[in-house]
């Protein structure tokens, strides 16, 4: 038994979103480590409730929001937390409809993982690297040229050969193929750490 | 008493050797089968243990007629074969990241690691369209109207202004104004903030 929930845990804290399990009352009792450190920065702890956390008509979200997963239904919504707002969504939980399972958004679309696997795929240069993750940041042309100090021409250049590179159509094209590369968690575990 | 002892040392032993499977745990189907995007879950060996919905269609596979099966028997012909080994191989050389799948048809961005006792566990690319309850979200929290939804789910779909236009059968001028109107209603400066706001929000 407890190794299964040993697994859970791994592939969750595999995902690169926070991920949560919590009860009717809003208690949550299970998260990824990403969940975790959101909840954490927020005041919320393990085995407690949301709702003191949240303020203002946030907690009637909530609160719909958890009652209709108790009814099936799946909801999207926005709190603010203490750490800054955050889109979830609330999905009910067909094995044991007394819990929710909660999903919360991305946080980065350019990390280490994503970038690598770009330069191996489509050999961009470093100049290339910071262009892309610019652009993943939401900075336009001209914002990537004053932050790095150089031509607003030399950034545009640089993008038409990234264009080239990933074969995209566009920037808007190259963002979508970056933001939907699979996600993956950051955290690595010591190998033996499973073996033991 | 001795038999007993014998007995319980090698359960212990069998629960260390076998991977776990997942498909045991209702909670873990729940979570897994909720994602928007493919994961596959296999044994260290490459046996699979699981398929969500979502990866089964992309594949192109019932989950019940592959499960138990290597990874590599997924593939149709020897070269689809080939690559999901060379996946494995990644893998086993202590790669977690990103790989890229080549199909016959298509291909896939596929990010892959190991956790627990050795599992394998493979994420396919997010879809590329507003999920439902992304529209209703957006609907709700932005006020975005109908006509605005499709315009942003093309936008989404890597469509530019005018191809939605044509998709639409109304002027390109009209597309501009409604990506206007759902650029200052979601507060994004531009389109690709835009795009960044949409493809962040979390599975749904």
């Amino acid at each position: 038994m407890p190794a299964k929930v040993d697994l859970l845990d791994a592939v969750l804290n595999e995902l690169g979103f926070g991920v949560a399990i919590v009860d009717a009352n809003g208690n949550v009792s299970q998260t990824n480590w990403i969940a975790e450190v959101m909840l954490r920065a927020s005041g919320m702890e393990l085995g407690k409730s949301i709702f003191p956390a949240l303020v203002g008509p946030d907690k009637e979200v909530w609160a719909y929001a958890l009652a209709a997963a108790g009814r099936g239904e799946r909801s999207m919504l926005r709190l603010k937390l203490a750490d800054g707002p955050t889109t979830l969504t609330v999905s009910p939980c067909r094995s044991d409809p007394s819990l929710a399972l909660v999903m919360f958004e991305r946080r980065a679309f350019i990390d280490a993982h994503s970038m690598g696997y770009l330069v191996r795929e489509y050999r961009l240069t470093p100049a290339e690297q910071r262009v892309v993750t610019g652009l993943m940041h939401g900075e336009v042309p001209k914002q990537i040229a004053q932050g790095q100090g150089v031509a607003l021409s030399t950034i545009r250049t640089q993008i038409k050969h990234t264009l080239t590179k990933t074969r995209s159509r566009g920037i808007y094209d190259l963002i979508l193929k970056v933001a939907r590369l699979p996600s993956i968690s950051l955290r690595r575990y010591p190998r033996d750490e499973w073996d033991a | 008493m001795l038999d007993g002892q014998a007995q319980q040392t090698s359960v212990a032993n069998t629960a260390d050797d076998q991977p776990i499977i997942p498909v045991d745990s209702n909670l873990f189907a729940d979570l897994i089968g909720l994602v928007d995007f493919g994961i596959v879950v296999t044994a260290p060996e490459g046996n699979l243990t699981y398929l969500n919905p979502v990866a089964a269609q992309q594949l192109g596979v019932v989950a019940a007629d592959v499960t138990g099966k290597m990874l590599s028997e997924l593939g149709r012909n020897q070269a689809e074969e080939s690559e999901w080994r060379r996946l494995l191989d990644g893998v086993a050389r202590g790669g977690a990241g990103l790989f890229d799948l080549h199909l016959s048809d298509r291909w896939f961005a596929v990010a892959a690691s190991t956790c627990a006792n050795g599992t394998i566990l493979i994420r396919f690319e997010r879809p590329g369209e507003l999920s439902a309850a992304a529209r209703q979200f957006l609907s709700r929290q932005y006020r975005l109207t109908p006509a605005e939804l499709i315009v942003v789910d093309g936008l989404l779909r890597g469509i530019s202004p005018r191809g939605i236009a044509k998709e639409k059968g109304v002027a390109e001028s009209t597309v501009r104004t409604q990506i206007k109107h759902a650029l200052s209603k979601t507060r994004a400066r531009g389109i690709s903030e835009l795009i960044l706001k949409i493809t962040r929000l979390p599975p749904g």
